[in-house]
């Protein structure tokens, strides 16, 4: 060391040194800023819900199938794919051409063939500080931020729709596509349209009561229902019928019952509505199709005591004959009331998840600090 | 020793470097001082609050309680040497502004918590994202009783809530003024249907009718049409659910219409701002109140004096709500590994404490289990009942 500091002809080395203990020391200090995560909880959900529409609806616990010492029934162990680092994740999207979208909390991020491209605000490309929720409707990419709805120009910069103010709110929570519109769920109500034309709200005034509450955080469109998670609880509508008629909605309030609010996300499996909560899955029994003579809000609860990792469920996706979760504790799959932690074989699962999307057999993961995939036909 | 001694073996040492070497070394000084964010060693608090719009004044109050206990942590060394740091954001009353600010604390500002909320709207709003970021929330002003009736892990509230207001009132309207058929009017915006409908439930369960409920819309000036609808119901005493200012509006236009029954309401009658608007006839009206400088003891006594002369008006429940929280969340700092999630564990099992407001603490829900307090404004004072008959 005294040779290099004594020698004349090699300045460059000391600065090269110099560079590298000031790079490692912003690296230290800018990693020092990141929010904190990981968590473990308690709690669980039973009781009764009573429904001002509906009779006598109760919520069922699912069969406890949790070991005596408390650990899950089961784990499945599978290959993670390297994480996509990116912000907290929002929401995911695959859509037809192969593009995997992630709303993030600093813009969007697009995936393909292993290239990843960020539209931010920083670097003009994306109108908004955050993405909240995603759509595409065959054509074109819509993203829901809490300041308006945006679109993909042909520059491939995102900007603010001009549809945007046709909405209730700006602040957008969820978009859906189910094939011939689109359906958005905002803090001011819902709104849905057909590709060409604008938006048409639906709120608690136009639905005399029938959406009990315009802060409509989670949507879904099973069959033909639309499903709206709000503040007051969840509002069912026929999209057959006019949305004006409130004796045609479905309902089930959180006043009465116990479902516990917010509802983070809703599945549809093909028969049947899944909810996930912050105190676990709740499965709405009825089956779609006889919503409309046969509703009764009964709920089979699955939570800590069933085998999921934590209550906090934060994603549910229907997959391959499975729910799959994501919840503040890891992943997990829930097959025949058999609730199955998935872990890594290699690489690193997530401790936390806040969004699942599939692709075929992918499954597409976020959590708090970016982007995996897992292959589920590998889990069985 | 000669001065020239002193110097050769200096120039000797620096004549071993070269010009370049020299040079780096207050290079590196330089890089290391604006590499080092000094202010990191702060623990950032995110305060979010309707500074300006409707509800500025009771917002204001409330942030200056914040203000002077953070004032007071810092004056003692901060929470393990570290001070705490207000990042103060106004939400102008707007749902919109209130997500954009709370996005932008959780994200960009990287705060270890969030303070503040008003309207139940903006207040969940805030507890959404901060649900989902894992960032511990405490609201010491918001008091719809849903805050925390909904298995949220990281929302607490410090203030007593509207259900346990609601118990005490109806209890109070029926033991001192024998009511039987009170009336109801009610805001959309601050206590909303919802609550409404509670109080009606628990005015049943005490053999009370409610015989009016009736609403207004955000704005109104003239209540004339709900006046008329509540007069023709004759009720026995008039409950008041809305913001201060409005609450003053509609008691000065009933007591204008010669409506002399008894009127209660619920801590929005307990600001300074409905006892200043309304004047004279905010007399024997009966209220909740969040803050009895009496349970606080010394405590109170300190923190009146102290805010008075800082602030140079004195201290109402708003304010004393916003030091209560302040020191609650430096309570749990204090107690946890300094991250966001040791610091819920930490406000998550403060089930008892005492501070300026008395004793109080959090259920399981993180909901504060002081009972309600209530009192009567005698010459523009809050007297509690209690002592009443001193007065």
């Amino acid at each position: 060391m005294k040779n290099i500091f004594a020698a004349r002809n090699s300045g460059w080395l000391f600065w090269l040194i110099l560079i590298l203990v000031s790079v490692a020391f912003l690296v230290v200090n800018e990693s020092s800023n990141q929010p904190e995560s990981s968590l473990s909880q308690t709690g669980s959900v039973d009781g009764h819900i009573q429904d001002g529409t509906t009779p006598a609806p109760t919520i069922s616990e699912a069969p406890k199938l949790i070991s005596e010492n408390g650990e899950p029934t089961s784990s499945l162990a599978v290959p993670f794919s390297r994480l996509y680092k990116t912000a907290a994740v929002n929401d995911i999207l695959v859509d037809p051409r192969g593009f995997v979208w992630a709303a993030t909390e600093q813009g969007l991020t697009s995936i393909k063939e292993d290239q990843m491209q960020n539209f931010s605000i920083e670097e003009g490309s994306f109108p908004s500080q955050q993405a909240e929720c995603l759509a595409y409707d065959g054509k074109e990419l819509w993203v829901g931020t809490l300041t308006g709805l945006c679109i993909q120009n042909d520059s491939g910069r995102f900007v603010r729709s001009e549809l945007s103010d046709s909405l209730p709110s700006q602040l957008i929570w969820s978009l859906a596509w189910d094939g011939t519109t689109i359906w958005a769920g905002t803090q001011n109500g819902a709104a849905f349209m057909k590709p060409g034309s604008g938006f048409q709200i639906i709120n608690e005034a136009n639905t005399n009561g029938g959406l009990r509450n315009n802060w409509c955080q989670n949507i879904a469109r099973p069959g033909t229902w639309f499903v709206a998670a709000h503040d007051r609880g969840l509002s069912i509508w026929n999209i057959n019928f006019p949305a004006s008629n409130p004796e045609l909605w479905k309902n089930i309030d959180h006043a009465r019952s116990v479902i516990s609010r917010p509802i983070t996300d809703i599945a549809f499996d093909g028969t049947r509505i899944w909810l996930a909560t912050g105190r676990g899955v709740l499965l709405l029994t009825t089956p779609v199709e006889k919503f409309f003579n046969e509703f009764t809000p009964n709920l089979v609860s699955y939570s800590r005591i069933h085998g999921l990792p934590a209550n906090r469920v934060n994603s549910l996706i229907a997959h391959r004959n499975s729910i799959w979760a994501g919840t503040d504790g890891g992943l997990v799959r829930i097959r025949e009331d058999r609730i199955q932690l998935i872990t890594a074989s290699s690489g690193t699962a997530p401790e936390r998840v806040r969004k699942l999307a599939a692709s075929g057999d992918i499954l597409w993961i976020g959590s708090d600090r970016g982007l995996q995939f897992i292959n589920t036909a590998m889990v069985d | 020793m000669k001065l020239s001694d002193f110097f050769t073996p200096v120039k000797a040492f620096f004549a071993r470097f070269d010009i370049y070497q020299l040079l780096a070394v207050p290079v590196l000084l330089v890089i290391l001082f604006y590499s080092i964010d000094f202010s990191s060693n702060d623990m950032q608090i995110g305060v979010i609050l309707p500074l300006s719009g409707e509800h500025s004044q009771r917002a204001e109050n409330h942030l200056n309680g914040l203000t002077l206990a953070a004032r007071h942590i810092n004056g003692l060394g901060g929470i393990n040497g570290r001070r705490l740091n207000l990042q103060i954001r106004d939400t102008h009353g707007q749902a919109e502004k209130t997500a954009e600010v709370t996005r932008d604390l959780i994200y960009e500002n990287s705060v270890f918590a969030l303070i503040g909320g008003f309207s139940p709207a903006n207040t969940r709003i805030i507890q959404a994202l901060a649900e989902k970021a894992q960032v511990p929330f405490i609201t010491g002003i918001c008091t719809h009783y849903e805050t925390t009736a909904s298995g949220n892990r990281f929302t607490f509230r410090s203030i007593t809530d509207d259900r346990r207001q609601f118990e005490a009132l109806s209890d109070y309207a029926l033991k001192r003024f024998n009511s039987r058929k009170p009336a109801l009017i009610y805001d959309l915006e601050l206590y909303g249907p919802d609550s409404a409908q509670r109080f009606i439930e628990i005015s049943n369960r005490s053999g009370q009718q409610v015989c009016a409920a009736v609403s207004y819309k955000k704005g109104t000036l003239n209540f004339r049409r709900q006046l008329e609808t509540i007069m023709a119901a004759t009720p026995d005493l008039l409950v008041i659910l809305a913001p201060a200012a409005d609450s003053a509006l509609i008691l000065r236009q009933f007591r204008e219409a010669r409506f002399a029954r008894p009127v209660i309401g619920g801590n929005q009658l307990a600001a300074s701002e409905f006892v200043s608007l309304a004047g004279v006839y905010s007399e024997s009206v009966v209220t909740t109140m969040p803050f009895n400088p009496r349970a606080g003891g010394q405590r109170a006594d300190y923190f009146l004096t102290e805010y008075a002369e800082t602030f140079g008006q004195p201290a109402d429940a708003d304010a004393a709500m916003g030091y209560e929280a302040m020191m609650l969340m430096a309570l749990a700092f204090k107690a946890s590994d300094l991250d966001r999630n040791s610091a819920r564990n930490a406000l998550a099992a403060l089930h008892g404490w005492e501070s300026v407001a008395g004793s109080g603490g959090f259920d399981e829900d993180g909901n504060q289990v002081r009972p309600a307090e209530i009192a009567i404004i005698k010459d523009r004072q809050k007297i509690p009942v209690t002592m009443e008959g001193l007065f």
